[in-house]
């Protein structure tokens, strides 16, 4: 987990296959049989979770994972849920602004 | 760093009471205030001279703040050490424990409780045998997650100010450009062509522009003069001078 990733949206996904990535989004769907899920990141992102990773409709998490080689879907690591309230507007904009500044982040 | 600080978005705080952003007294305010930085900041900085500021990209690190996910706890003879992740690099933090306070493997526990959640973590950046370690490390962990989204953006936003980029004014649609001060060409009315030759003149005027000055630039007559500057006057444009009849304009 100490490899560093890169803070990213579903518009970025594509450009970063291949890559450990970290994003904050709202879970829409959750599957528990085929643990697929898809996060909502300026956007949508397909998911595949990892045995026994439980993610709830509606909530808000930081997903850090590997971004597949042959589709833009994300390899789930890492899971962490973040408070309800958190503004997903100002996380698009942190986004935008970490690839400007990558020498701060990558 | 009492319980306060744990609370909100507080990155604020570096600009708040004690710091103060002109070079000259950049020094001691770099001691006092906190720094947010992203940990790659940490890792990446470097000390011109020995006992120096650690230093990146013109920001000093001294007092610094970050926000990272705890991913690991370490129990050592007198401490434990917390390894925290924000995504831009890790970091191990040492803890020292007081022997007659608590034991290293009871705040162990206490931190394990906050394993693979983000802390917001506060401390002095120092170097100690070749190897950067914050001192007085004090970790809260973080609940409301949009200090994790604040707190990124306000190290951004002080690395950008330490790059000389300041933030460009935000220009409203039909208003004068935001600003406070009414633009050069303000108009062509007569309380317009009074103000600036007011605004003209200020500077070297420093009792005030007489009203009979600006009534011989204008070409009109004093009383009509004195008439419009009271006007500016009213309207808060102006300043009446030393006496009734003359004008300052900042």
């Amino acid at each position: 987990m100490d490899a560093a990733n890169i803070r990213v949206d579903a518009t970025l996904v594509a450009q970063h296959q291949g890559k450990l990535v970290r994003i904050i989004g709202k879970c829409e769907s959750y599957d528990s049989d085929s643990l697929t899920a898809t996060i909502i990141s300026n956007g949508s992102i397909s998911l595949t979770l990892q045995e026994g990773e439980v993610l709830k409709v509606g909530k808000i998490y930081e997903i850090i994972g590997k971004v597949s080689t042959s589709d833009y879907k994300v390899n789930v690591y890492n899971v962490i849920e973040l408070s309800d309230n958190v503004n997903l507007e100002v996380a698009q904009k942190l986004v935008q602004y970490v690839h400007k500044v990558p020498e701060l982040f990558y | 760093m009492s319980n306060g600080y744990g609370g909100g978005f507080d990155h604020s705080m570096g600009e708040g009471g004690f710091s103060n952003d002109n070079a000259s007294s950049q020094g001691s305010a770099v001691r006092s205030s906190m720094t947010p930085v992203t940990i790659k900041q940490i890792n990446d900085a470097s000390q011109p001279i020995p006992d120096a500021n650690f230093s990146v990209y013109n920001v000093e690190l001294n007092m610094i703040s970050f926000v990272g996910v705890l991913r690991k706890v370490d129990v050592q003879t007198s401490a434990v050490v917390l390894t925290v992740e924000d995504g831009s690099g890790s970091i191990e933090l040492r803890k020292w424990i007081n022997a007659s306070v608590s034991t290293p493997e009871a705040e162990a526990e206490k931190y394990s409780n906050d394993i693979n959640k983000y802390v917001h973590v506060g401390g002095a950046l120092k170097e100690f045998q070749g190897k950067k370690n914050v001192q007085n490390v004090a970790v809260y962990s973080v609940t409301d997650h949009n200090q994790v989204l604040y707190h990124n953006l306000s190290a951004i936003e002080n690395h950008l100010k330490k790059q000389g980029v300041t933030a460009k004014p935000k220009v409203k649609e039909g208003s004068d450009g935001g600003s406070l001060f009414v633009p050069e060409t303000a108009g062509n009315s007569m309380e317009d062509r009074a103000l600036q030759v007011i605004r003209q003149y200020s500077n070297t005027m420093l009792e005030g522009v007489p009203a009979t000055f600006v009534a011989q630039k204008l070409n009109i007559s004093p009383e009509q003069a004195k008439a419009y500057c009271d006007g500016l006057s009213d309207a808060g444009q102006v300043y009446i001078g030393t006496d009734d009849t003359s004008y300052i304009c900042i």
